[in-house]
């Protein structure tokens, strides 16, 4: 269990994380979704005790970070793939972290092959491509063995087998009981790994429930229309009392109609349609709406803009 | 793929509510140092090179013994060609250099957040660190005194006699030169702890350890020539010369006393100790 409460960093007049008060649930995935400069990493590492916060607190299992005496055992972490010394031996760095927290030498192979690099642990790090890398931060979180797992942006840099790859042990590590926290930037990502999730953008909360849930946020379920005549369509649909917006030379998005309608006033106006079909909103719309809100209150936010408007 | 349930075991949980253990951080600092080329390398490299430069002193000393005058033969001091000041001016600010890069390299490479992750307690971690890296650079200095003090009887005993380990002074030299290397060391761990930057860091450290005690000769305005020996005596560099010196002649210079000379040593390694250890616990990192 991770609880974050009013938890804040500012860095001179730049406030990283605004007040974030949220908590992560053990037995499930739960993302942590939030545009570049949301926030995120800032968060991940103040709950780790790298960073200091400038107010609040961050806790795990009830202890801050500082707390336990052998991070490893309590809490795995992968922040960034690239904290590592490129002059080691994938199995020298393992066996440096294992032997500082007292765990036996074995751990070391156990978890490269856990994560696929079974054969590359006498390879020095400087030689990994990105994916390997973060094969191998995954490879440190899990050396321990512990109840909580923290993960920063985990996917970047691995191919499509290993996307699968980490959703599905995400998944698993979840099932065991353990408390799993994904941190990425993109929605898609997350719709198939997590069950939770916890959205924040210009270091502020703007959602915290179940992916279900969040999903019903999406509003901008609506029809794309393709038509050869997309101005005179426009208008028609305008006059319906639709919201339209162009997507290109032959197409538009309409909200606020059905489909059926929409090929109904075509059909009288004598309008020719290639292509009208429904779509639900999705998670990422849903997602984009939200952070878009939240880029459009910092916008906001500067005076000397709005008069000019 | 094995299942996490299957490799989570007993023994990984074994003392997980205490603090790590002090052997445990020592061991994992030892793995740090020795996992990387360049240790080996550059300590095998310098002891060698600094055993052959003993020996080529002594060589020199020893074919050229029958040209020397006759005040020269009464009092010879094989130290001095042993123990050559500015050759070891060049190792300590290369034990400073190598102190630098295990706590510089560590915040270069991002590692150090890894590391922190891992054991929360910084303090300990870096007092590790700090002990590794002493205990190493000793053990360098120690076998860089005995072996040119060894090599320097082996090459001049025949013609310059009278001078084995037992003479009077000779493991006050051992002794410093085994001292000196680890707290240069020290002073490097501690610049890299303030600097956190590669390049800045040696770049400081070269010139601590090979223009200030140059600089501290030169007229330096506002110190008169008398501050000036008082403020080199308290460099490492003066402090270890002082101990090496072992000649019956007069002094002529303003040179500090011995247990000055050790006092100096002592508190650069404690203040040393105490930035590389408490400066980082009150930072981001």
């Amino acid at each position: 269990m991770i609880e974050i409460n009013q938890l804040t960093k500012r860095y001179g007049s730049v406030l990283a994380v605004d007040d974030l008060t949220f908590c992560v649930r053990p037995g499930q995935v739960t993302g942590f979704l939030g545009p570049n400069g949301a926030g995120k990493t800032t968060t991940m590492r103040m709950l780790l005790g790298l960073n200091a916060p400038t107010g609040g607190t961050a806790t795990i299992n009830g202890r801050p970070f500082f707390a336990f005496g052998t991070g490893l055992r309590h809490v795995g972490a992968l922040l960034d793939a690239g904290d590592v010394h490129r002059g080691r031996t994938a199995n020298a760095h393992l066996a440096a972290l294992a032997r500082s927290n007292g765990l036996p030498r074995r751990r070391v192979q156990e978890v490269l092959e856990t994560v696929g690099l079974g054969e590359a642990g006498r390879r020095r790090v400087g030689g990994f491509s990105l994916g390997m890398r973060q094969r191998l931060g995954i490879a440190t979180a899990l050396l321990g063995d512990p109840p909580v797992l923290v993960f920063d942006e985990p996917i970047n840099g691995l191919d499509p087998e290993g996307i699968r790859w980490a959703r599905e042990l995400f998944r698993r590590l979840a099932a065991e009981g353990r408390t799993v926290f994904v941190s990425s930037h993109l929605m898609s990502e997350m719709e198939h790994t997590a069950d939770h999730l916890v959205v924040v953008g210009g270091g502020r909360l703007l959602a915290d429930e179940p992916l279900a849930d969040f999903a019903a946020r999406a509003t901008t379920a609506g029809v794309t229309v393709r038509t050869p005549d997309p101005a005179v369509l426009a208008e028609v649909l305008r006059n319906a009392g639709a919201s339209v917006l162009a997507e290109g030379h032959d197409a538009l998005t309409v909200t606020g109609l059905t489909a059926a309608r929409i090929n109904e006033l075509a059909f009288t106006r004598r309008v020719l349609v290639h292509e009208v079909s429904a779509h639900d909103g999705t998670l990422e719309d849903a997602f984009m709406e939200l952070t878009a809100a939240s880029v459009r209150y910092r916008a906001s936010a500067t005076p000397a803009r709005s008069k000019d408007r | 793929m094995t299942t996490l349930a299957t490799t989570s075991t007993a023994a990984t949980r074994r003392g997980a509510a205490g603090p790590a253990r002090r052997r445990d951080l020592l061991g994992a600092e030892w793995i740090k140092l020795w996992s990387l080329r360049s240790t080996p390398v550059v300590l095998g490299v310098l002891l060698v090179s600094y055993l052959y430069l003993a020996y080529h002193a002594a060589q020199l000393a020893h074919d050229s013994y029958p040209t020397w005058p006759a005040f020269a033969k009464l009092d010879p001091d094989p130290a001095h060609d042993a123990f050559d000041f500015p050759k070891f001016l060049l190792l300590m600010a290369t034990a400073g250099t190598i102190g630098a890069m295990t706590v510089a390299g560590e915040h270069a490479s991002g590692l150090i957040r890894t590391t922190l992750i891992a054991v929360p307690a910084r303090g300990r971690v870096m007092l590790a660190k700090v002990t590794v890296v002493s205990v190493v650079l000793a053990v360098l200095g120690l076998l860089i005194g005995v072996g040119c003090w060894g090599i320097t009887l082996a090459v001049v005993s025949d013609r310059i006699t009278g001078f084995s380990f037992t003479t009077p002074g000779i493991w006050r030299v051992i002794t410093g030169t085994t001292v000196v290397v680890p707290v240069c060391g020290l002073i490097g761990m501690a610049v890299a702890t303030l600097i956190r930057n590669t390049a800045g860091t040696v770049f400081a450290v070269l010139a601590f350890f090979l223009v200030g005690p140059l600089a501290v000769k030169a007229p330096l305005p506002l110190l008169s020539a008398n501050q000036r020996a008082d403020l080199g005596n308290t460099l490492p560099a003066y402090a270890w010369g002082r101990l090496t010196i072992m000649s019956h002649g007069r002094l002529v210079e303003h040179v500090s006393s011995i247990p000055a000379a050790w006092t100096s040593l002592t508190l650069w390694a404690l203040v040393s100790v105490a930035i590389t250890v408490t400066v980082l616990r009150h930072r981001d990192v």
